[in-house]
């Protein structure tokens, strides 16, 4: 629904990096590029991040009638 | 004589090669950082209003995963918290979140408000859940310390070690060192005599001597390890080590007070007490 807060597996705090995680992968960067960026080091962290969906977004358009 | 020295270390990561301890209690050090450093976080949340499409229990989730920072010497201690020997209202400290959307809008974990200076969110910009125009949300949390045997919110950090590898390499075979550059590719220089044993991790390099048909041997030194431990920003690696340590003696001292006891009542000879 929303950006998980922690990694799923490590319980590293990651919703921090999700806006810019997704506004940079949006501009073209490749995904791989910007978790190195970010300092997403393991790959339990890097899955939680690029795997998300934000499907909030499909629910609010309910609440938007 | 025990040593360590440290080879990288920042405001959350500590990494050193730690030697002359026997693995058990290296092991034990790792085990009280990932389960028993105490830290603040969200336990109980009272809803005032909540009028976003997020549940109630959904969002009292999110917001207990929130890092809150966590400044040990201001509390009690974690036992004292724990046995009731404090009120445990010294424990836990009041947020408060109040938001109301004019506009479509995203609540932040900076918008929770702290009644204590030195406890607030660690990263102010974690979304917590997203608003619609006239949606609006009220309520009161309650964070308290505790410790991450009960729950993996109140986790400070994580912390692993290895076995020094001791690499000793039988013939030079190019073909070797490509595939151990493809495990291991920062440890290794120009030949294979070229390695730094804090780059690679033991299991790593035994993955590259098993396909490396003889060419190279990888053992291990006795009590030496590389020791790393990350700190989820509650507080500094430095914190969290000692606190960790602190705890790990209260246990050593502990128990050494219950085997005196149990010596003391049971006299020597005492071999059929002991059966029975």
């Amino acid at each position: 629904m929303m950006a998980p807060l922690r990694c799923f597996t490590c319980g590293r705090p990651l919703g921090h990096l999700w806006e810019p995680f997704k506004s940079r992968v949006l501009a073209g960067e490749s995904p791989e590029k910007v978790l190195d960026d970010l300092g997403v080091t393991r790959y339990c962290c890097r899955r939680t991040l690029l795997a998300h969906v934000d499907w909030i977004d499909d629910v609010l358009k309910f609440e938007r009638r | 004589m025990p040593s360590a020295k440290v080879i990288q270390r920042d405001r959350l990561y500590l990494k050193a090669v730690v030697e002359g301890v026997p693995p058990s209690i290296v092991n034990s050090i790792r085990r009280v950082v990932i389960s028993e450093v105490p830290v603040f976080a969200i336990d109980n949340v009272v809803i005032i209003q909540n009028t976003s499409v997020m549940y109630d229990e959904m969002l009292a989730h999110r917001l207990g995963l929130v890092p809150l920072t966590t400044p040990l010497g201001q509390f009690p201690k974690i036992e004292e918290c724990e046995s009731g020997l404090v009120d445990p209202s010294e424990c836990s400290v009041r947020l408060t979140l109040q938001v109301a959307a004019d506009d479509d809008m995203v609540v932040y974990a900076r918008d929770l408000v702290s009644d204590h200076p030195d406890v607030k969110p660690v990263y102010p910009d974690m979304p917590l859940v997203k608003l619609a125009k006239g949606e609006s949300i009220a309520l009161e949390a309650y964070a308290r310390l505790g410790r991450a045997k009960e729950h993996a919110k109140w986790q400070a950090g994580l912390s692993a070690y290895y076995y020094y590898p001791k690499l000793i390499v039988k013939r030079d075979d190019s073909e070797c060192l490509k595939i151990c550059k493809s495990v291991c590719g920062e440890a290794f220089g120009e030949s294979l005599k070229e390695f730094d044993p804090e780059k690679c991790t033991f299991n790593k390099l035994k993955t590259c001597e098993a396909s490396c048909n003889g060419s190279i041997e990888v053992d291990w030194e006795r009590h030496k390890y590389v020791v790393w431990f990350e700190s989820f920003g509650n507080m500094s690696v430095d914190e969290m080590v000692a606190e960790a340590f602190r705890i790990l003696k209260l246990k050593f001292s502990a128990f050494l007070e219950a085997l005196e006891r149990a010596t003391a009542a049971q006299p020597a000879g005492g071999q059929e007490a002991a059966s029975g």
